[in-house]
């Protein structure tokens, strides 16, 4: 059952290989014992030409001998047919030896062809592992190259999300002023229309106010005529009219300085009038303003599409540095496992080596065998043919 | 309606003294006129109480900005306001950049504009 066992566990080659040593042993056997038996019989024969000689001289030999020698003779005879018997049957085996050795000439060819188409196969396989080896080698180089590239543009992409980073802050600083001075121009905008106002308003006052007065200095006018025509009429009266004369010169006197003081107001409404006129000019004449607001605005909406520009900018070199980690990280995994493949193949290299040389060793002895069973099975058949002839 | 800018107005509150401008579209320096217009008729029917709806607005130029900044004084001074309701987040992020928060009430919803006028 062991025997079995280790016989099954043997590789198809060692099986053969065994299988023919067997088949060498028992050719082997088989031969010597042919062998023997030839050279027995050619002592016979010796013996039996000697006694065929002495008989036929036998005039030499007498009584007793004679006897012994004829005894000798039928011994020999029955000899003779005895090995006769054995050699028929020697013949006979190395007949049937040969007929089963004929399947085992014809199993020859067709366990060498399949082993040398094997071989050339494991031949070809080496070869291609070999390419498949240098490739990969140079993958590998690529690769390394590749890694160190990644690793170049994910740091010029963490440089270029500080650069980005940095100029977000500064824009988003800067559209903070923008926002202030928006703020501060449209409020001035809004003052200043609300002045315009104001003064319009107050310069309507001053023409309300100078109407007032052009009344006042004609009321004024009226009365140093009518205190005139009072002290007229005072003088016309005598004694009588002293007194009211007295009063008419003070109207008078009252009248004039108050003509005076209209002519004043009169003259510093004029000059309100003038200042406001002048004033709401300057505030209509705003076309600088407004260019400045628009400069403002257009410096303003110009930040506003910088800030979105370089926050989009900022997103995108964000995702860009995500990529190219990713991409390193890729990188340096592929690496590892193209070494790791790289190991791999050159262990199939060996072991192809390795079988390969197995092979071509199995081949050569299967040849050997091959040579040594034709050898042997041309030495049985004149075996059988000499075993024939005798 | 200017070209790129639709504007509606609707009135709310008990007495409909609460004004709601509707914008739809950008408000860029041209279409800021129109917007500067509605604002203008709104304060001369003596509706100082203003809510701007930005829901269908996508960007807002240095120039709207400054009509809000700019009559916000004015309703203020009439014992009115101004607020911004429903930002888009681009017009968001913009407002925040700009630090109009200091000025300007924003709301996520009309109704809580409305209801912040104590109405």
């Amino acid at each position: 059952m062991g025997c079995m066992t280790a016989l099954l566990s043997l590789r198809f080659f060692d099986k053969i290989h065994i299988f023919l040593l067997i088949l060498c042993v028992l050719l082997i056997s088989s031969i010597t014992t042919i062998f023997l038996h030839y050279i027995i019989i050619n002592k016979i024969f010796a013996d039996l030409s000697y006694l065929i000689k002495n008989t036929l001289m036998g005039r030499r030999i007498g009584g007793p001998a004679k006897d012994d020698v004829l005894m000798a003779f039928e011994q020999e005879l029955t000899l003779i047919s005895e090995k006769m018997d054995q050699l028929e049957k020697s013949a006979l085996s190395s007949h049937k030896m040969t007929a089963e050795m004929q399947p085992l000439k014809a199993l020859s060819p067709k366990t060498t062809r399949p082993l040398c188409a094997v071989l050339e196969k494991y031949s070809v396989l080496q070869d291609k592992v070999a390419t498949a080896l240098d490739q990969l080698k140079k993958i590998i180089k690529i690769n390394r190259a590749l890694a160190i590239a990644a690793e170049k543009v994910n740091l010029s992409a963490v440089e270029m999300a500080e650069d980005t980073s940095a100029t977000s802050k500064t824009a988003s600083g800067g559209i903070k002023s923008v926002g202030h001075e928006i703020r501060a121009i449209s409020e001035l905008k809004s003052t200043m229309g609300s002045s315009t106002q104001i003064i319009q308003e107050l310069n309507e006052m001053s023409r309300h106010v100078s109407q007032f007065i052009t009344t006042i200095a004609a009321i004024s006018r009226r009365t140093e005529l009518l205190s005139l025509n009072a002290g007229i009429e005072a003088a016309r009266a005598g004694e009588a009219g002293k007194g009211f004369s007295v009063v008419a010169n003070e109207i008078r006197t009252l009248s004039e300085s108050s003509k005076k003081a209209t002519e004043e107001i009169g003259g510093m409404i004029r000059e309100i009038e003038i200042r406001t006129a002048n004033a709401i000019n300057a505030m209509h004449n705003t076309n600088k303003l407004e260019e400045n607001i628009k400069v403002v605005y257009a410096v303003g909406d110009t930040f506003m599409h910088i800030v979105n520009e370089v926050k989009a900018m900022d997103k995108v070199v964000g995702r860009i540095k995500d990529i190219t980690v990713e991409s390193s990280n890729d990188s340096h995994l592929m690496n590892k496992l193209l070494e790791r493949l790289d190991n791999v193949l050159q262990e199939c290299t060996h072991m192809l080596s390795g079988m390969g040389n197995e092979a071509s060793e199995q081949t050569t002895i299967l040849n050997t065998l091959v040579i040594e069973y034709e050898n042997l099975r041309k030495l049985n058949m004149q075996s059988a043919i000499e075993a024939e002839q005798q | 309606m200017d070209h790129g800018v639709q504007i509606n107005i609707d009135y709310e509150g008990a007495n409909l003294e609460i004004a709601i401008i509707r914008v739809t579209g950008l408000i860029d320096t041209d279409t800021s006129r129109s917007v500067s217009r509605a604002l203008e008729d709104v304060i001369a029917k003596k509706q100082f109480k203003v809510i701007m709806d930005l829901s269908r607005v996508d960007y807002i130029s240095s120039a709207g900005w400054g009509i809000f900044i700019g009559e916000l004084k004015e309703l203020r001074r009439q014992g009115g306001d101004l607020k911004l309701a429903c930002l888009t987040p681009e017009v968001d992020d913009i407002f925040k950049l700009l630090e109009f928060f200091n000025v300007l009430s924003t709301f996520d919803a009309v109704e809580d504009a409305v209801r912040s006028f104590g109405t």
